[in-house]
């Protein structure tokens, strides 16, 4: 709203108040989260429990961070988020490109497949995509969440890159054409170095989504070896095989989890928010 | 065989080369076999000398490695439950030490639950993946994973004269439809634990032998910081179990011998769960908290910490009272669960675990040698000896070392004869996950009553049984 | 978006030759025919093959149980005679209202803070990115720390303020696991919804708070009479996909609650998951997918069709 306005002191302090109530809802359980990784093993099954890490005490962390199949599962999901976001990207601008800037019959059909897409519920096709899978032998294969990983963040890859494509200026492409630039060329040398914010923010929005996919991994891996992160954060037992449930250990896996997140929201947090509302937000 | 994932092409092949080499493995493996049997006899001979013969038993593999030079190790991978102990880390080592690259037997935990190990068999198998060879078994899976064809059966793993060394309940639990589909590897039933120094301040002769009893005495025993009573009533197999015991103990059961459900046949149901209930909620000798102890070790660890008279717990759980950190080092006993009068033992669930192979293993033969590595007479004492893990074969208990180290030794060996299992049915499973489990879990936290409990658990196992 | 004028049909270059038309659309088919291709592969044609699936009986829970057609009997047998279903409905409903009633309410008040200009705004975006980012997993996993009966923080922060006099096992209780699963949840997106709202504020354009402002209207006004109304397109597509994510919602309740107690907070999602891979029931369970699959399109149906929610696609767009 209008911010020229004049504000009274007690506004100020409410508004402060707010904007304080706010972060401290976002990060309580995060903190929370951490401070019960840092615990003492028996620390943690103090009851009532204690609001601070006294000692503050690393094992937790130590002992994850040194777990072969945890760090197997955050190569596994690095690998995967990875591919998922270049094919993705590959086939999506593609299409957003057409999209946005070509004329051609049955546009609205694709978007409504791009639509529906974006609406299906996984549990929808996970029985066909299993028994298919397990007769090509994909099953703990990394492409068997690869593939479906590529089509389900395929409508917000299109969405977001239409948006950012037709925000570009439509004078250089035709001055390209005016020059006799062919229609690849004028994608790939005029449109592509313009898109490059576009499409790198595009990537980190698609990252984020496939590092979090959670239901056909579960369901297509289940070798210990071939789990990802999200996948061994549910399941975790622990490190070495303790007489109780491992909250501190859970916590710790839980962070590293989110970890490479957290950096991506730390440095990019202006591309993602652009990235995020472009997409979904039609003016 | 294929850790790095490698993908498509490369696998297959790589699949091709494996199963000629395990062909060839195998062909000599079987031949292993015969000169393993002349060894068995050995170990009887010399029982206290155990780790030889069993040595042995894996040896006949090796002259493969000569003739072969590049034959790399099959791996065997082991589909196995949580092991509460840590001790099957370290026997896996010992195996591999002595299957002298042979074999490489890789130890894969699936999870914390029994029912984590069964959903995640059940995905590998549905897809008749070969990343599981050995498996464990808890009872029940036996005649689920036998009767949907997804082990292969024991008959050959083990035979002869070595069944009799079994205690028959064990094998009866490895057995669908007259085949053994398991070998049992190593035993668990309930005891009642309890702390000696606190019973005996509280003026109590013994521990509780009846229920009344139990409640008497932790109502009188706990204090503000140390609770009454601890078992695991949370929603899954193991507290289901603690529910059962008290079932079987009010003279009820869930089916009869022909399989029709009885659950609803008098009032044994409605009374066991109205006996927790009021232990939880009336007289409070068992937290609102053990609604959230999932394993049996999160049960323990109150009593381990001294915060807790009494415990309902596995037998495997025993050696962690000694453990370092224990606050009750020589302070605790285990007796037989309580019953309803008090006037014999209470009934003990079967609580065996067993070892068996994959269907869609491409290394059955030495999956076998595997299971039969670890049920042996030797490894069952050690793991006993070890850990306080019970064995299957009786005659440990009567090894003079571990007569030596465990005072209730004779005691347990009684014990065992006497443990009831749950319903042998392939469709158990089933009924557990998506019928006694919720509904037991409705009715301890009271959002029905146990009566109504009771006929929607019944209701629910009929039609299950209907298929 | 709107920024980029609309096309003229008279502009010279495109109009002139019919060739240029059809080379261009040549052009634009061929960009996206993989796409369409990756689209169609794995997941028009599973749905199918699921509607396929879902008209047999399917038990891989025995060795060699042939299939059996039923035509729609496993629609039936879920229709007329199913509790645990109408359970899962229940359940995915009373989330789906309550979780989103609070997130837009809460969200709302987020954006409202959100758009003003203040020092540390990049603090708050951080702030506010971090529960959307989170994996979902990763959040039940912190809340089932949070909640623990003996060991949680949530059980020591209400008693120490008086709130309650006992520790309560929070997602282990008949009454309290759902709403325990709804606050996680709208920790985890309401800042999302903000994030959207801040956006659709953005674009309303500053004057139309100016005339207001002359004409004396309250701030209570000028949210009623501008922000609201014209933040309804926003808030309508916001709720669409929201609400859609209810209805996929499974892997919060398989970790937090493990859809326990009982059977209270097992939504649609995890029901037919478990149906599938548990029960191996391939062929119900599939019916079951499908029926959730249709519930979507109806919601998605009336939310476009009905009220006009503007999703891209939804209405014609190069006109």
């Amino acid at each position: 709203m209008g911010s020229s306005r004049r504000v009274r002191p007690v506004q100020a302090l409410l508004m402060h108040l707010l904007i304080a109530v706010i972060i401290i809802w976002c990060l309580a359980p995060f903190y929370w989260t951490v401070i019960t990784s840092l615990k003492q093993a028996n620390a943690i099954y103090y009851s009532p429990t204690t609001y601070l890490p006294n000692p503050v005490d690393l094992a937790s962390w130590i002992k994850v961070v040194n777990l072969p199949r945890f760090q197997g599962a955050l190569l596994n999901s690095t690998i995967i988020a990875s591919s998922v976001t270049v094919v993705s990207l590959t086939l999506g601008s593609l299409c957003a490109y057409a999209i946005a800037r070509l004329r051609f019959p049955g546009k609205n059909i694709v978007l409504a497949l791009v639509l529906a897409v974006s609406m299906f519920p996984g549990i929808a096709i996970i029985s066909p995509l299993y028994l298919q899978f397990r007769d090509w032998e994909l099953i703990n294969n990394k492409l068997a969440l690869i593939l479906p990983g590529v089509t389900f963040t395929l409508p917000v890859c299109i969405w977001t890159l239409t948006a950012f494509f037709r925000d570009l200026p439509r004078e250089l492409e035709e001055a390209a054409y005016v020059d006799g630039a062919s229609r690849i060329q004028t994608f790939t040398q005029v449109i592509g170095p313009l898109a490059a914010p576009g499409v790198f923010t595009t990537a980190i929005l698609l990252f984020i989504a496939s590092w979090n996919e959670f239901l056909f991994a579960r369901t297509f891996m289940s070798k210990v070896e071939e789990l990802t992160a999200p996948v061994a954060v549910a399941q975790f037992e622990g490190a070495d095989i303790a007489a109780v449930t491992p909250w501190g250990e859970i916590s710790a896996a839980a962070i590293a989890t989110t970890i490479p997140l957290v950096i991506l929201v730390l440095v990019f947090q202006r591309r993602i928010v652009a990235g995020l509302t472009a997409g979904a937000v039609k003016g | 065989m294929d850790g790095e994932g490698v993908p498509g092409m490369t696998r297959r092949r790589q699949f091709a080369w494996l199963s000629a080499v395990v062909g060839g493995a195998a062909a000599v493996a079987c031949g292993g076999e015969e000169a393993a049997k002349p060894a068995a006899p050995a170990a009887k001979a010399e029982p206290t000398k155990a780790p030889e013969p069993t040595k042995a038993a894996v040896a006949p593999a090796a002259p493969t490695a000569a003739p072969a030079p590049a034959a790399a190790p099959v791996k065997i991978t082991w589909f196995a439950g949580r092991d509460l102990t840590g001790f099957s880390v370290k026997q896996v080592e010992e195996f591999n030490k002595q299957a002298g690259g042979k074999i490489t037997l890789d130890y894969q935990e699936q999870g914390q639950q029994t029912s984590d190990l069964r959903d995640k068999f059940i995905l590998v198998a549905n897809a008749k993946d070969p990343s599981a060879d050995v498996v464990s078994m808890d009872v029940p899976f036996v005649p689920e994973f036998a009767a949907a064809g997804w082990t292969l059966d024991a008959e050959k793993v083990l035979f002869g004269d070595d069944r009799t060394k079994f205690y028959k309940g064990t094998l009866d639990g490895a057995t669908y439809l007259g085949k053994l589909f398991a070998v049992p590897w190593y035993n668990n039933g309930p005891g009642l634990y309890y702390r000696k120094d606190l019973v005996e301040q509280g003026g109590f002769k013994g521990p509780p032998k009846s229920y009344d009893e139990l409640l008497e005495q932790a109502k009188k025993l706990r204090t503000a910081d140390i609770q009454g009573f601890s078992a695991q009533m949370s929603q899954t197999e193991g507290g289901i179990i603690t529910w059962f015991e008290y079932l079987w103990g009010h003279g009820g059961d869930l089916m009869d011998e022909k399989l029709e459900v009885t659950l609803d046949k008098g009032t044994a149901g409605v009374d066991s769960f109205k006996r927790l209930l009021a232990f939880m909620y009336t007289d409070k000798i068992l937290p609102e908290g053990a609604l959230g102890y999932k394993t049996g070790a999160d049960a323990q660890n109150p009593f381990i910490e001294g915060k807790s008279v009494f415990l309902r717990q596995w037998t495997s759980g025993l050696t962690q009272n000694d453990r370092d950190d224990s606050k009750i080092k020589g302070k605790w006993d285990v007796v037989p669960l309580p019953s309803l009068k008090g006037d014999k033992a209470g009934a003990g669930c079967l609580g065996t675990w067993n070892l068996g192979t994959s269907k869609f293993s491409k290394n059955p033969d030495q999956s076998g040698e595997v299971i039969r590595w670890f049920t042996s007479q030797a490894q069952q004492k050690a793991r006993y000896l070890a850990m306080g893990v019970p064995p299957c074969r009786p005659a440990v208990f009567d090894d003079a070392e571990v007569k030596a180290k465990y005072a209730f030794a004779d005691k347990l060996k009684v014990t065992f004869e006497s443990l009831k299992p749950r319903p042998v049915t392939p469709f158990y499973g089933q009924m557990s996950a998506n019928v006694i489990q919720p509904v037991f879990g409705k009715v301890t936290t009271r959002a029905v009553t146990p009566e109504e409990g009771i006929k929607e658990m019944a209701d629910g196992m009929r039609k299950i049984m209907k298929g | 978006m709107n920024a980029v004028p609309a096309q003229h049909p008279s502009r010279p270059a495109f109009r002139k030759l019919s060739t240029q038309e059809f080379l261009e659309a040549r052009f634009a088919l061929t960009l996206i025919v993989p796409a369409v291709l990756a689209i169609t592969l794995v997941a028009f044609y599973p749905l199918a093959h699921a509607f396929w699936l879902s008209l047999w009986k399917i038990n891989l829970r025995f060795a060699n149980t042939p299939w059996v057609f039923l035509g729609f009997g496993n629609y039936l047998d879920t229709l007329t005679d199913d509790p645990r279903w109408l359970n899962a409905l229940r359940v995915t409903g009373t989330i789906a209202v309550s979780s989103l009633t609070a997130e837009f309410i809460l969200g709302m008040v987020f954006a409202l803070v959100m758009n003003r200009a203040f020092r540390g705004r990049g603090l708050v975006r951080v702030a506010v990115l971090i529960p959307w980012a989170l994996t979902t997993v990763v959040s039940a996993r912190m809340w089932q720390v949070i909640y623990h009966a003996t060991y949680g923080v949530f059980n020591r922060l209400l008693f120490d303020l008086g709130i309650i006099e006992a520790y309560k096992p929070w997602i282990i209780s008949p009454i309290f696991t759902i709403w325990a699963m709804v606050w996680a949840d709208v920790w985890k997106t309401t800042p999302f919804v903000a994030l959207l709202l801040t956006a659709g504020m953005q674009m309303i354009p500053g004057e139309l708070y100016e005339a207001a402002a002359i004409d004396g209207a309250t701030a209570w006004d000028r949210f009623w009479r501008i922000t609201f109304p014209l933040l309804r397109p926003t808030l309508l597509v916001a709720m669409l996909f929201r609400m859609i994510d209810v209805f996929r919602m499974l892997d919060l309740p398989i970790v937090l609650t493990g859809g326990g107690p009982g059977q209270a907070t097992e939504t649609l999602s995890l029901y037919t998951y478990r149906v599938i891979f548990t029960d191996l029931k391939f062929g119900a369970g599939s019916a079951l997918a499908v029926m959730t699959f249709l519930v979507i399109l109806c919601m998605a149906f009336v939310f476009i069709k009905v009220l006009g929610a503007p999703v891209a696609g939804s209405e014609a767009e190069d006109r």
